[in-house]
């Protein structure tokens, strides 16, 4: 396939693929060459003129300067980083590139890491020979998570060419031309990227900052980092957050070439704030007295102990969390066979746990390819089904988005258009639930089409058969177990001789995938049904808001009333927490250490960082204290990833060995791949088509709970509102901004807005994670 | 419509025209109905039917013919006596005299001698039909030959000999880099299947150029014969014209050109009968120069911003829409019908070793006939400046010739018996460029003429890549300080710095050229820079800074 040649840079060969880009050669090499335009994932433009090199064909012709981005790999070729007039030539262009540049380097955002910087001192240019004044510009607001400052631009085009070219984001653009060309919005206003915060990175200078991050700035350099995975959705990108005097200052991505790469979505980038916010827990609560967190875990197993004494080991139960690491939750699993229970659950409900533990045994199984990020990008023809993709699983978004951009058609079967839809090729609009039958009859071409959908399934049955690499993602998170099958279905029907279709689902929680594969859970029914017989008396919650499982705060109320004793280890204080005997506060999840488990089944390794505070002990550290309370230290040290979890002992052995600077490993299923163990609930629709199905939507800003602690997240975040579609509303004789009270039929109710990009008969209210500032607040005030 | 309908359509054509003993020609191109033409027109139409003669007299508005700058022209043939006389400087005031003298002597005092060397001393190919057909009547196209060309391609003739032929005739892009449109179609028509296009480059957006707008005003199917030649030549069924919304009338004209056309069978669907299929369609540009670059234009098109992107690919590989792509300019495409009709070896045994047939250009500057000229490659400058061009006005001397616009050079006295070839000019650091002349005087100032164009590849820049972008601009600043005698050695050191970074290192031709003017001008007239230097050790100052110092 890939042809070897030989190739001379500065005097030394170099054996190279041919075709290869000669700059990306002598970057991996160490050889630096100053450049700009140039960037790994987005490609030469040849624009900033500063990679020039000599370069010849052979080594008996003579060399001539060129870029060396724009030049790609032949046999016998010939660089000369080093030739005389080529180090020239960089010297002057990189003058050239900061003709403008106010040098305000003392006071800039950028200052020590300021790729500028570095090619300047690259490219040995001290001396400025223009006397000019130079141009300036007025700023612009972009919104609550960039700052904008003009007058530093260098013109490179990054900017443009991420937001764009390969974001497909529309409203931030070159304005102008000459020596006069402004990188911003037509007007001030927030920027509608989902990606926008990568305008930081990808700027070389202090043009595009993270305005969160200029208002506690510290020198890169005094931050404390370490790589950590994204804790805000189940994509589970590489990240590095870093902390300086007890605060998370910013997060930046992490290159990990086999997920996110180099960019990460602005729910990861700027959701990291949580880590600040007042309603952290700083202290252990027990029945309202405020103790130290090690005494209250102590306090914890003497209560539980007590309650197993009085009514056997069946009254303890436990509820996991997919936002806590394959670790924790093995050890609340272990805590709770120590005590001599078995309950443990970790949904929102039986269907949601059916639908997740189908989805990731498929996805682990081997039976199927499933797509991991950069195989995303290189689809030819892509299904998405059951939800928003930007909003549930954003960096999956902005790779279908390189697939979009090679020309692969897209096809969305969801209730809501959400912001991937203006790039696909067709969109139908379904009532939830009925998305795997259409999936179904895409595949099938033998099926018949009802007339509505006519059209879609047509070109997309087309577009299917024109393809060689298919995509089919679907949601995971929804509850929707015929959607799974479905999805697995059509990938396995459509993959035939010169076809490969591959899969995907989307979950929960960073780590739904990992707790979907979870040996001996219960269905969450039996803990909540446990709880309403009197038959479980105490509860052990890990990391998790019961709040949000319930659709108003009197159900949650009354499902909790029967417990006894409720325990919750949290980083944050909760619903749940509020409502709880004790409260063991554990470290944010970026000072945790431990594995999660994404979407593709790949497990990474995150390490913690050790940030001086109140609170020192990470959810793990906590739990093993308590089982070694109890004496079982043992089961610690004699347990395997493949006990707790439903994986091969090959892959447990790998996950033994994960390092934190690794890309991850997807692990292999241990058992057969079997039909979901219990029978998937009724789908969420079962209603006539002439009733309103409720569609809970969900949002990149606003709909989860840990990043909806960041400000700027929380600004952006919608209010609460009740959508219909407009002929709905027109029937209903609801206008715009009218109170839509559907608390009967659906149990909500709110402002009304009307929206003909949603499924008819359908009406859509936002999942909002409301934050429980307030009442830690009042909380502070009663304890002071 | 069928190879024998072009033929009686030609006839009838023929015979409707030469039914009228008397023809008058008005010129409608921009140039001459800027200084009134379309009112004596107009007036003439009136006068012949007053004095009922407008059953013997035919008025006709017709293309470009050339002196410009004696516009408004009027040319009236005498049909049974063979004979015509040219008129200049006509206005409507002067119509009744003209029509008086249809039977008897001319008027004097308008007269314009057709047998001076602007006219005698031209070549024309390109320009052959303007002055004699109206741009908006395509019979009168067919009737001077139009379209037999695409017949003969389409059904005497292959893709194969189409492109043997263009080869053949040495013909190279008249859009400024000369390269050989042969070996261009070539590589289009060996790029593999699929969709194809043919683009025709009609952005012309040196300042003081208009070839092309009159190719389009004066005789619009001839391009559009010429795209559909090279479209069957490549293997396209498809076209654009790009062309600068500036050129209101050339838009209109094509437009109806097209309309005609395809109402006549001549462009569409099965031409001629046979299976080759050719739609042209035209886009519309804002009048960036650097739009003209062939990867800008294409983007254009494409609704991106127009900014050049670095070749290769060539468009020619991987052009509008990642297909492959034929762009020519208007003028090279205009010469296609001739060369196919008359043959490659004909148009090849014109014009110099290397440099092929005719070149028009726009003859402009501190020069006695100024105007739209056509002449044959290997002419002396000499000879365009001072026989067609009937030398500088006032008997003021000669000092140096621009052409090539802002991409040439400024070429001085010693220069001008080099013949007019596209190597000779880049020898002495100009380019052939797409056809703007422009000759100064002694009163010319070299330093300002090297601003002047300085200034326009700067407002110009697309500000794409560096040297280009902040290159232009600093150069154009020192020019400026030069000027006002505020610059010293060093400045000038800085400047020639910049012409050698702007110029071999940017990314498209805009940038790469800039520099020709002050390369040129510094070469030739380096004293002019020196003497304003303040240390310069020249032979004095800048007198404003003299003055100045004066005062003080
Ligand atoms: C800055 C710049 C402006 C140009 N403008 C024009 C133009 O106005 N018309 C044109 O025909 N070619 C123009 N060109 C040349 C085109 O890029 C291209 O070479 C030409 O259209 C090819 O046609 P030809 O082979 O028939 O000359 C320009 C090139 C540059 C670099
Ligand atoms: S804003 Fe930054 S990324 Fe954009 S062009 Fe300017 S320097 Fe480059
Ligand atoms: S040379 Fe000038 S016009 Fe051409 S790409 Fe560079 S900046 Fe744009
Ligand atoms: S990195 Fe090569 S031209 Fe910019």
């Amino acid at each position: 396939m890939s042809q070897k040649v030989t190739i001379t840079i500065d005097g030394r060969a170099y054996e190279v693929e041919a075709g290869e880009n000669i700059l990306q050669i002598c970057l991996d090499r160490g050889l630096l060459i100053p450049h700009f335009c140039y960037h790994e994932a987005l490609g030469p433009v040849g624009a900033c003129r500063l990679c020039a090199a000599s370069i010849a064909p052979s080594a008996d012709k003579p060399g001539r300067l060129d870029m060396t981005c724009m030049t790609r790999a032949a046999d016998g070729m010939v660089i000369n980083i080093n030739d005389d007039y080529a180090r020239a030539f960089r010297k002057k262009v990189i003058e050239d590139l900061m003709l403008n540049h106010p040098h305000d380097c003392p006071v800039c955002d950028e200052g020590g890491e300021c790729m500028l910087q570095n090619m300047t001192v690259l490219s040995e240019h001290q001396h400025r020979s223009t006397r000019f004044p130079k141009r300036t510009w007025e700023n612009q607001y972009l919104g609550p998570f960039i700052h904008h400052e003009m007058n530093r631009c260098i013109t490179c085009y990054r900017c443009t060419r991420f937001y764009g070219d390969y974001a497909l984001g529309r409203d931030l653009g070159a304005f102008g031309s000459r020596n006069r060309v402004y990188f911003g919005r037509v007007r001030d206003g927030v920027l509608e990227s989902e990606f926008s915060g990568n305008l930081v990175d990808v700027c070389p200078t202090g043009v595009f900052t993270d305005k969160r991050f200029r208002e506690v700035y510290a020198r890169p350099w005094d931050l404390s980092t370490a790589r950590s995975v994204c804790v805000h959705c189940s994509v589970g990108c590489t990240v590095l957050p870093g902390f300086r005097h007890g605060t998370l200052r910013r997060i930046k991505p992490a290159e990990n070439s086999a997920v996110n790469r180099f960019f990460i979505c602005d729910r990861g980038r700027f959701g990291g704030e949580y880590v600040n916010h007042p309603s952290r827990l700083r202290s252990g609560r027990l029945e309202g007295q405020v103790i130290d967190p090690e005494e209250v875990a102590d306090a914890v197993i003497g209560r539980l102990k007590a309650i197993v004494a009085e009514h056997g080991p069946q009254s303890v139960a436990a509820l996991g969390s997919s936002r806590a690491s394959l670790e924790a939750n093995a050890a609340l699993g272990i805590l709770l066979a120590a005590l001599g229970s078995q309950t443990i659950a970790f949904f929102a409900s039986d269907a949601e746990r059916a639908a997740a533990r189908r989805a990731a045994a498929i996805t682990v199984s081997g039976q199927v390819r499933v797509a991991s990020l950069p195989d995303m990008e290189k689809a030819d023809c892509v299904f998405v089904a059951g939800g928003d993709l930007t909003a549930e699983a954003a960096m999956m978004d902005l790779s279908i988005r390189q697939a979009i951009r090679a020309g692969a058609p897209v096809f969305i079967l969801s209730p809501r258009a959400g912001s991937l839809d203006q790039y696909a090729r067709m969109s139908l609009r379904v009532r939830p639930g009925t998305e795997a039958a259409m999936l179904s009859q895409i595949a099938d071409s033998s099926a018949p089409v009802g007339t509505e959908a006519q059209a879609f399934v047509t070109a997309a049955r087309q577009a299917l058969a024109d393809s060689k690499h298919p995509l089919v993602l679907a949601s995971a998170m929804r509850g929707d177990t015929a959607l799974v099958e479905a999805a697995f279905e059509f990938t396995r029907r459509t993959t035939t001789e010169g076809r490969v279709c591959s899969l995907a689902y989307w979950f929960s929680g960073p780590n739904a995938a990992g707790v979907a594969l979870a040996n001996g859970d219960s269905p969450p029914s039996a803990v909540w049904d446990g709880i309403r017989d009197n038959r479980i008396k105490a509860l052990i919650v890990l990391e998790r808001d019961l709040s949000r499982d319930f659709s108003s705060e009197n159900e949650f109320a009354a499902a909790l009333k029967n417990i006894r004793f409720l325990a919750v280890i949290d980083s944050i204080e909760t619903a749940t927490t509020t409502a709880a005997n004790a409260v063991i506060p554990c470290v944010s999840h970026y000072q945790s250490s431990g594995t999660f488990m994404n979407f593709e089944g790949r497990c990474q390794r995150f390490a913690g960082l050790h940030i001086p505070g109140p609170v020192t002990r990470t959810n793990s550290e906590l739990l093993i204290r308590m089982i070694e309370a109890l004496g079982e230290g043992d089961r610690i040290a004699g347990a395997e990833y493949s006990t707790a979890y439903d994986i091969s002992a090959d892959s447990s052995l790998e996950l033994d060995a994960l390092e934190p600077d690794h890309v991850g490993v997807r692990v292999r299923l241990g058992s057969h791949l079997q039909p979901p163990s219990v029978a998937p609930a009724n789908p969420p629709t079962a209603s006539s088509p002439l009733q309103f199905a409720l569609w809970r939507t969900h949002f990149l800003f606003g709909s989860e709970e840990l990043s909806m602690l960041a400000p700027p997240i929380a600004e952006l975040s919608p209010k609460p509102w009740v959508e219909m579609h407009p002929e709905d509303a027109r029937h209903r004789r609801l206008t715009e901004g009218a109170t839509a009270d559907l608390t009967k039929e659906l149990g909500v109710s709110g402002p009304l807005r009307l929206n003909d990009r949603l499924a008819r008969h359908v009406v859509a209210v936002p999942v909002l994670a409301v934050p429980c500032a307030e009442r830690s607040r009042e909380r502070e005030e009663v304890m002071a | 419509m069928t190879p024998d309908e072009l033929k009686t359509t030609a006839e009838k054509q023929r015979e409707a025209v030469g039914k009228y003993p008397h023809r008058v020609h008005v010129c409608m191109a921009a140039g001459c109905i800027s200084s009134g033409s379309d009112k004596v027109k107009d007036a003439l139409t009136d006068e012949l039917k007053k004095a009922g003669k407008d059953k013997c007299c035919l008025v006709k508005g017709v293309g470009c013919m050339g002196l410009c700058s004696a516009g408004p022209l009027v040319e009236v043939a005498d049909s049974v006596a063979g004979n015509s006389v040219m008129y200049k400087n006509v206005t409507a005031e002067d119509v009744p005299a003209l029509v008086a003298s249809l039977e008897g002597k001319p008027v004097p005092h308008l007269l314009l001698p057709k047998d001076i060397p602007f006219f005698t001393a031209q070549h024309k190919i390109v320009l052959e039909n303007f002055g004699l057909i109206d741009p908006d009547t395509i019979a009168d196209y067919i009737m001077m030959g139009g379209y037999e060309a695409l017949n003969k391609a389409l059904t005497d003739m292959g893709p194969a000999e189409v492109l043997h032929e263009v080869t053949a005739s040495g013909l190279r892009g008249r859009g400024g880099a000369g390269y050989p449109t042969g070996l261009k179609w070539s590589t289009v028509a060996k790029a593999g299947g699929g969709q194809k296009y043919v683009i025709c480059n009609a952005d012309e957006g040196d300042p003081g150029a208009f070839m092309d707008r009159s190719v389009l005003e004066s005789d619009p199917h001839r391009v559009l014969e010429g795209m559909a030649i090279a479209g069957f030549a490549v293997g396209a069924n498809a076209g654009y014209i790009y062309v600068r919304a500036e050129y209101p009338l050339a838009v209109k004209r094509l437009k109806n050109a097209i309309r005609q056309a395809e109402r006549s069978g001549l462009l569409g669907q099965n031409i001629f009968g046979t299976p080759f299929n050719f739609k042209i369609d035209i886009r519309l540009g804002a009048g960036a120069f650097v739009c003209g670059e062939e990867t800008a234009l294409i983007a254009s098109i494409e609704g991106l911003r127009g900014q050049p992107r670095p070749r290769p690919p060539y468009p020619a590989v991987s052009g509008l829409w990642g297909c492959p792509t034929l762009i020519n300019n208007v003028e090279t495409l205009a010469n296609i019908p001739p060369i196919i009709r008359k043959g490659g070896k004909w148009f090849a045994s014109i014009g110099t070793e290397k440099s092929k047939g005719t070149k028009v250009f726009a003859l402009a500057g501190q020069v006695n006939n100024t105007g739209l000229i056509e002449v044959p490659m290997g002419i002396k400058l000499r000879d365009i400046i001072f026989d067609i061009g009937g030398g500088i006005p006032e008997g003021r001397k000669f000092k140096a010739v621009q052409t090539g616009g802002p991409s040439g050079g400024c070429i001085p006295e010693q220069h001008l018996d080099m013949p007019v070839d596209y190597e000779s000019l880049a020898s002495v650091g100009s380019i052939m460029g797409s056809g703007g002349m422009i000759v100064m005087d002694e009163s010319s100032d070299m330093v300002d003429v090297a601003k002047y164009f300085m200034e326009f590849c700067m407002t110009e820049s697309c500000g794409k890549c560096v040297p280009c972008r902040a290159g232009t601009a600093q150069m154009h600043d020192l020019l400026a300080r030069i000027m006002e005698g505020d610059a010293t050695m060093r400045d000038l050191a800085l400047l020639e710095k910049l012409c050698d970074l702007v110029k071999n290192t940017s990314l498209c031709g805009l940038g790469m050229t800039a520099p020709n003017p002050v390369l040129s001008t510094l070469q030739y007239f380096r004293e002019e820079y020196t003497s304003r230097l303040l240390d310069g050790g020249g032979n004095g100052r800048h007198p404003k800074t003299a003055a100045a110092a004066e005062v003080r």
